[in-house]
């Protein structure tokens, strides 16, 4: 009998919160996801702050920016492996659900914990360093379009025949440290040399780090100093990309990588590894 | 208010009627005393109704090959408070005819009224009848109901009945069922009933498993308070090679009441495999502090319990047993079918163009040694794996076309336990649930009624990372069986496990198989697949050698015989010395036996005798037997069903078959 594909989505929805919702209550305490989803990026943000002459406002856009990229990229290599060696992860593979929901269930998870991870610096931000959010849609909008695009990063590498998270996550780390270094989170864009620059324009987390220097930048978004609705230049923060251009580029490659994260796992299903 | 609105509002306040019930086109028979308030048929079904001095004379016949596409409605009752109402039914479902009933017996106003039913059916050959009955006899339990039906299931037909008196009082029920079934006929009987004050519950059942494969199950969920009564009888007779059944009965009791469950099994052909269960006893104590401790009191928290055993519908209501969950192609098509199924891995064939088919409800089991292809067959029937030619179906649906379709069909019981430690039971099988589509309510309901089937009631709110091995072995099971799936893939289901667990684990498996259940089996313990299995397939290196029923392929091995003798002393060297003899193909010890391989045992055993004498040996014990399944293993296999790729002898000759026989 067929079913009607309302009645399919709606199931299928169901079936992708609930593979999100026992990974949140299985995998957010693991060692591993506290390793790589908690503490690496706040230790990389630690180690290349320190010393540097940015105001409040644009140190958690900069935190938000390593936040998003290595929590929320951290989750499918981290989780997918771990579920592969207990062949918990066979459980989802025979379960009437389709790949998509398999797959979007997944990401959900990395754009969930990541959220939540990024919550923790504006709340300080705004607890302790007295930033007030003006708007918080599009900040709120901007946590979740990047979480989404190396959400779906991760699970592209997840996609790789691996049981242990190391497998994982040594490609995946091969390719996130080389960026975080080239996509002027650290290095404005225009400091660093020609070839690079070449490099930082195709990098998903140049646009990210522009979205949420802007973002931070923008006294109607955030106010980096209490209630005073002037903004004060940051020492050194021009914007490299106009922040619509961004938005477009980072949401064309989100889509890109939820594709791509489909059609490995399903190459990955076909070879049965 | 009409007799029929009257009595069907009276049902509706106990549960609303499904709206499918008040459809046109549905078929309906409303009697209320010894008036036939409504009478519509269906294409097919001929309905005759004939008032009688007491009651109403009933005749039900639905042509052959008729399948009636939406559930009739019985409604039987009466609206007075005293007197009595006689029913007396005949039931025909022609050859390869299927119908289902939705019955509700009404007595509103009852205060002491007699409800006597007497029904004779028939269900022909390859026919299917499903009846579901509840019962609604208002607070005061001023009904007497007694029914005795009387059933003839002929060759490959089916009857399912489900009879559930769980809401209001139940008065005194009385209920009996004689059922004879043909060659691969299945009976189900469920009855689930509670009883308050003075109530008496009486359940009696006799299925005669008559015919070839014959299958039968008689199943109750009865909980007794106050000063209520139950007793139930059960009997089950296997008369035919390869009948299976089941009895099950669960009886709760609170306060003074009192119950008694009898499972009487006559086994009369030894071919035939009967298994029972009975328990009864007060609401599980763990069970009943775990819900206390959630702020509910104790009375309330029985409450809950008992509701999670009877279930909270019409019996079948949350899909029928799994033999009956594709009805269309319960007779036609086989529950996996594998044709010139292979898999490459590279240069490296694992599974080469395999063979064979698994009828709906058989145990199959799959040997093989390590890197036969056993884990590649079934990954590829579990839709793990793409398979690089051949196709397989399951229930009909292509695992790898239709693999939405195929995955609603089974239930994987892995290897290893892959169960998730760091949630507890409950949370394990809720997600398991929740995969699968499953309401809310028949999540709550379905995971009670595993664990407490699986003996772990109390454990439902445990983290799983306390359980031993078994528990985790069992929780796997149940996790697997959450949506109820018609085939159940079991990978080594008793590896690992000390001797209790593996009984009891074998024990759930024939349960599951007497329910119909198609059960895959993957194992080494070749004594299990021995005990539980209908037909074993051997493969080796991706080919199938042999499929046939145990004795099938100890059979393959008429030349060889095996002399087991015990001598004492038995001196070092006795096998060279036996192994010269003449006729003796092969020896080995065990411990202080020896065997002997022989075609010509009457040839060997002088021979043998005149041995122990020059030599001075007392022989202590001597017997002869045939060939067990592990030395037909061994013959076609080359190596014992534990040895590993590395340790792997020279094979011998390669084997292969179709179905049946080695060519």
């Amino acid at each position: 009998m067929k079913e009607r594909w309302g009645s399919r989505l709606a199931g299928e929805l169901g079936q992708a919160w609930a593979i999100m919702a026992k990974d949140v209550r299985v995998y957010y305490c693991q060692p591993p996801m506290l390793m790589f989803g908690l503490l690496m990026p706040l230790f990389i943000f630690l180690s290349f702050s320190v010393r540097r002459e940015l105001g409040a406002d644009m140190s958690i856009a900069q935190l938000l920016t390593i936040v998003t990229f290595f929590t929320a990229s951290s989750t499918g290599p981290v989780i997918i492996p771990l579920e592969r060696r207990e062949r918990t992860y066979d459980r989802l593979l025979t379960a009437p659900i389709s790949l998509w929901t398999l797959v979007l269930g997944k990401i959900a998870v990395g754009v969930f914990f990541a959220t939540l991870v990024s919550l923790v610096p504006l709340a300080i931000g705004v607890a302790f360093l007295g930033i007030t959010l003006a708007a918080i849609p599009p900040i709120v909008g901007s946590i979740l379009l990047a979480t989404l695009t190396f959400s779906g990063l991760g699970v592209c590498f997840a996609s790789l025949p691996g049981q242990s998270v190391g497998s994982i996550m040594m490609p995946s780390t091969l390719l996130r440290w080389p960026l975080l270094f080239v996509s002027g989170v650290f290095v404005p864009i225009d400091e660093i040399a020609p070839v690079w620059r070449i490099v930082a324009y195709v990098s998903p987390l140049t646009y990210t780090n522009e979205i949420f220097q802007q973002i931070f930048a923008e006294p109607a978004y955030v106010c980096p100093y209490g209630n005073i609705p002037v903004h004060q230049p940051t020492v050194g923060r021009t914007a490299a990309i106009p922040l619509v251009t961004s938005i477009v580029v980072l949401a064309v490659v989100a889509v890109v990588f939820v594709l791509l994260a489909r059609w490995l796992h399903h190459v990955t299903r076909c070879r049965g590894a | 208010m009409t007799h029929y609105e009257t009595i069907v509002l009276s049902q509706a306040a106990s549960r609303p009627l499904p709206d499918f019930l008040q459809a046109p086109g549905v078929g309906s028979l409303v009697v209320e005393g010894s008036n036939v308030v409504v009478a519509r048929e269906v294409p097919g079904l001929s309905l005759e109704a004939e008032t009688i001095s007491d009651g109403v004379k009933l005749m039900l016949i639905l042509a052959p090959g008729v399948r009636v596409a939406k559930p009739m409605h019985l409604c039987i009752g009466s609206l007075a408070e005293e007197g009595i109402q006689r029913i007396v039914a005949e039931f025909h479902i022609g050859a390869g005819a299927r119908i289902e009933f939705i019955a509700c017996c009404s007595f509103p106003n009852a205060v002491r009224l007699e409800h006597v039913m007497e029904g004779l059916t028939f269900v022909r050959p390859g026919a299917t009848l499903v009846y579901r009955e509840t019962h609604y006899h208002n607070g005061i339990g001023g009904v007497r109901v007694k029914t005795r039906s009387q059933v003839v299931v002929e060759e490959g037909g089916c009857f399912l009945s489900g009879i559930s008196m769980t809401e209001g009082r139940a008065g005194s029920m009385d209920v009996g069922y004689q059922v004879d079934v043909a060659a691969n006929g299945l009976v189900e009987l469920v009855a689930k009933g509670r009883g308050y004050g003075d109530d008496e519950i009486i359940v009696r059942e006799d299925i005669r498993l008559n015919g070839h494969g014959a299958r039968g199950l008689a199943k109750s969920r009865i909980a007794v308070h106050d000063t209520a009564r139950c007793e139930v009888r059960s009997t089950l007779s296997g008369n035919a090679p390869g009948a299976r059944g089941h009895v099950d009965c669960v009886e709760i009791v609170s306060d003074d009441a009192t119950a008694d469950a009898v499972p009487l099994l006559h086994v009369n052909d030894d071919r035939a495999q009967l298994t029972h269960e009975a328990a009864i006893g007060s609401v599980d104590r763990k069970e009943l502090e775990t819900i206390m401790s959630r702020a509910v009191d104790e009375r309330t928290a029985t409450d809950i319990i008992v509701r999670g055993l009877l279930g909270d519908g019409l019996p079948f209501e949350h899909g029928l047993p799994a033999v009956q969950a594709a009805p269309d192609n319960v007779h036609s098509v086989p529950a996996i079918e594998v044709r010139q199924l292979t898999r490459d891995y590279g240069q490296l064939r694992a599974v080469d163009g395999i063979s064979f088919s698994v009828e709906t409800g058989e145990v199959f089991g799959f040997l093989g040694p390590n890197g036969a292809g056993k884990t590649t067959t079934v990954r590829m029937l579990t839709t793990l794996l793409m398979p690089t030619s051949g196709t397989a179906l399951l229930n009909g649906f292509d695992v790898v076309h239709d693999s939405y379709q195929a995955r609603r069909q089974f239930g994987v019981v892995p290897e290893d336990s892959n169960v998730y430690r760091e949630l507890t039971a409950r949370q394990n099988l809720y997600f398991s649930g929740r995969l699968y589509r499953l309401s809310r309510e028949e999540r709550e309901s379905r995971a009670v009624e595993l664990m407490t089937l699986l003996g772990m009631a109390d454990k439902l709110d445990v983290l799983v990372d306390t359980f031993s091995r078994g528990m985790r072995r069992k929780l796997t099971i149940a996790m697997a069986l959450m949506h109820r799936p018609p085939i159940l893939f079991l990978d080594e289901p008793t590896a690992g496990l000390d001797v209790p667990g593996q009984r009891s684990i074998m024990d759930a498996i024939r349960k599951l198989s007497a329910q119909g259940t198609t059960l895959f089996l993957t194992t080494h313990q070749l004594e299990e697949a021995n005990q539980l299995c209908d037909r074993i397939a051997i493969i080796d290196r991706g080919g199938i050698a042999a499929i046939d029923t145990p004795d099938g392929l100890r059979g393959l091995l008429d030349d060889l015989r095996v002399i087991e003798v015990v001598l004492r002393p038995c001196p070092l060297g006795a096998e060279e010395s036996l192994a010269a003899m003449r006729g003796v193909r092969t020896t080995k010890r065990t411990g202080s036996s020896l065997q002997l391989g022989t075609a010509d045992p009457s040839s060997v055993l002088p021979a043998l005798v005149a041995f122990a004498e020059m030599n001075n040996l007392d022989i202590v014990s001597l017997n002869t037997r045939g060939p067990s399944l592990e030395e037909v293993f061994l013959h076609l296999t080359g190596e014992a069903p534990e040895a590993g790729d590395e340790a792997r002898p020279a094979r011998r000759r390669r084997r292969r078959c179709s179905e049946g026989r080695i060519r």
